[in-house]
């Protein structure tokens, strides 16, 4: 009884910067503007939070400034896709690439650390401790003392769920991703909205970067996202961009995740195939998917344009 | 939908379900010339108030990073060996954009081919000219088995291909270190590394102090085949046609799905390769942690080349230069290597942009 709890409990701990980022994917996704580059948007909002949360003393400035740093990382993902007029997928991979080298120059040179930056005394986000509902079975145990921002990512999944389905501003997403003649007709202008999901998605992976860098361990290094971000686009691709879908699995993500967690703590001898895990169930989850929609479309021969396709001018 | 053809050659078809993610004509980015010479000089200028930004001595720092490569011969040295990886590694990049697919996994390909010329160089009794042929052929040979399984996902089931490439990554690098630690390991040191290689088996220096070897005859000689096959024979432009218009391709008769799959499979080899030429030629041993990002630098390099092998060539001899500038510049100022790696980004970004290539 006491392991599931456990095993629910890093589970959700995993949850959160997968979720948080593949909320705001969604967004993206659906306006077709696919934003590959929530990994880099985690990192440099994960340096953000911790140079706040350090700077100011109060982790919730931290969080703020992650979202902000998010929006604005993800701006330049837009900046580069329209008005750069760069290929949306290719300048996503650039903006990861950017933000390995932007975090690593920062943590060098500007805040001279040799390449992990852990600053003493800074506050972590709070946990918050169920008190008397912590005796509930199972369920109790596993979300006593969680941290609070395990609430925010579950709030932001409800809120992004309402605004996709239930109100004027998702319905202009979902136009402008089936179709931007349809979009321009009725008078939607499609790159304002790519723009905005982009920066949503960029604000949304600001919270998962923040949760990374100051909620268990205040430690940031150029490596902390290890592939998060991608999982969570991953995340999007195979919950079909839609509400229920993501949150579905980004939870089986985060299954994987601890489940390679809790592997890791047992003494198998093969710690670091066990860390893998989290990425052979991603590409697994991917494959599963791809197979099942080849079966049914066995007949169709319209190529999916995830790739753009480069060449040589002149 | 549900007639009982058999075969997966379509003849014509409705639109994919789900049809927001998909659509039906590949978008196309040219690559000109006067883009490349534009992003390369605004990428510098970009650097230069990075450092203005950050150095406390810019002027020295710029020196550095630009032309410290050519002030010893050692440094110089440096940069010929790494443009030899980063050349392969471009190379591996092009093949797979020019047909079409997003190989970003280079790097796991490059860190397995690497272990796996490490451990064959260690095990295989042969030593000399043959034993480092074997090596590269083996580690070239591991770099194509490790993209076999996105290649397939990929060309059957059109599985997203820069998601499995780059979770590969993550997964080779697990796998090399569970390997090594497990079965390969230099009991003796400290690090993760596999015992240093015979002298042997080491590719034969050409500038002596410095890490510059014979690989860079290797890598010309690859250059020149990759420029026949990409202009000079009918396989090259079936490559393309099949990667930008799989459709079209498959009414001329090519059967794109196979040459999307062997190129796949040259780009891994080729990724593979680089490591085989890194750790045979550079650091002797499988060291952990070997490549600076070699995978993703060479993206960056075949960018800049606009996927041809020549431009590839010298593009990736100015990339190492800048390199190896950023080593010396790390260690006599203070602005870190780093920098290399915002250059990469704001490159890829500044080349492929629609904007700076002006019309046509």
């Amino acid at each position: 009884m006491n392991a599931t709890a456990d095993f629910l409990a890093i589970l959700l701990t995993s949850l959160v910067p997968i979720l948080a980022a593949a909320v705001g994917g969604m967004f993206a996704e659906r306006a077709r503007a696919s934003n590959i580059a929530l990994d880099g948007c985690m990192l440099v909002a994960a340096l953000a939070a911790i140079v706040a949360g350090a700077k100011s003393g109060n982790p919730w400035i931290g969080v703020l400034v992650a979202v902000a740093a998010g929006a604005a990382y993800s701006a330049i993902l837009a900046f580069a896709a329209f008005f750069l007029r760069c290929d949306l997928i290719i300048a996503g991979i650039a903006a990861n690439l950017l933000a390995t080298g932007v975090t690593l120059l920062v943590v060098q040179n500007v805040l001279d650390s040799p390449g992990t930056y852990s600053p003493t005394g800074v506050d972590l986000v709070p946990r918050v401790p169920l008190g008397p509902l912590a005796d509930i079975p199972v369920l109790g145990r596993a979300l006593d003392r969680q941290s609070a921002l395990l609430y925010v990512t579950v709030v932001l999944a409800v809120v992004a769920a309402i605004v996709l389905n239930r109100t004027r501003f998702g319905v202009h997403v979902k136009a402008v991703g089936e179709s931007d003649e349809a979009a321009l007709a009725v008078g939607i202008k499609p790159i304002l909205v790519r723009t905005v999901t982009i920066l949503i998605s960029g604000a949304c992976a600001g919270v998962g970067g923040a949760y990374l860098s100051t909620s268990s361990v205040a430690s940031f290094n150029s490596q902390l996202t290890g592939g998060l971000g991608f999982i969570a686009f991953a995340a999007v691709i195979f919950g079909r961009a839609t509400p229920w879908g993501t949150v579905l699995a980004s939870l089986l993500f985060a299954a994987a995740t601890s489940l390679s967690i809790r592997l890791q703590g047992t003494d198998l001898g093969i710690q670091q195939l066990v860390h893998a895990l989290p990425y052979v169930a991603t590409v697994v989850a991917l494959s599963v998917q791809a197979i099942g929609l080849t079966r049914r479309d066995r007949y169709d021969v319209s190529e999916t344009t995830y790739v753009p396709a480069i060449i040589p001018k002149g | 939908m549900t007639n009982q053809l058999t075969g997966s050659e379509n003849e014509a078809g409705t639109p994919r379900a789900g049809s927001w993610m998909t659509a039906t004509a590949r978008r196309v980015v040219p690559l000109g010339l006067r883009q490349s010479l534009i992003a390369i000089v605004l990428g510098l200028a970009i650097c230069f108030v990075v450092i203005l930004l950050v150095a406390s001595d810019p002027l020295a720092a710029f020196d550095s990073f630009i032309v410290g490569t050519f002030r010893s011969t050692y440094s110089f040295g440096s940069m010929i060996a790494i443009a030899t990886v980063l050349v392969l590694t471009a190379l591996a990049a092009a093949v797979s954009f020019r047909s079409g697919a997003f190989n970003i996994g280079t790097e796991g390909q490059l860190v397995l081919g690497g272990l796996v010329a490490a451990v064959t160089a260690q095990h295989l009794g042969v030593t000399g000219l043959v034993g480092q042929a074997v090596a590269l052929v083996a580690a070239a040979v591991a770099g194509a088995l490790w993209i076999t399984i996105p290649a397939i996902l990929r060309v059957r089931y059109r599985t997203n291909e820069i998601l499995t490439t780059l979770m590969f990554n993550y997964i080779a690098a697990d796998l090399a270190l569970y390997l090594v630690n497990s079965y390969f390991r230099d009991e003796t040191s400290g690090a993760v590394e596999t015992p240093p290689l015979d002298q042997s088996m080491w590719l034969e220096r050409i500038l002596p102090p410095s890490a510059a070897n014979v690989g860079v005859v290797l890598v010309i000689v690859i250059v020149t085949a990759m420029w026949v096959l990409f202009d000079r024979t009918r396989t090259g432009r079936r490559m393309e046609a099949s990667g930008m218009q799989p459709a079209f391709a498959e009414y001329l008769g090519i059967r794109s799905h196979r040459y999307l799959f062997c190129s796949l499979l040259g780009s891994g080899a080729l990724a593979g390769l680089a490591g085989g030429v890194a750790i045979l030629g550079i650091t002797h041993a499988y060291v952990s942690g070997f490549s600076p990002q070699y995978g993703f630098l060479g993206i960056t390099v075949a960018l800049i080349g606009r996927l041809r092998p020549v431009g590839i060539l010298l593009a990736a001899f100015l990339y190492s230069t800048l390199m190896t500038g950023a080593t010396a510049m790390q260690s006599t100022t203070d602005v870190p290597f780093a920098l290399v790696f915002v250059l990469q980004g704001v490159l890829i970004l500044l080349i492929t942009s629609q904007r700076t290539g002006g019309k046509a």
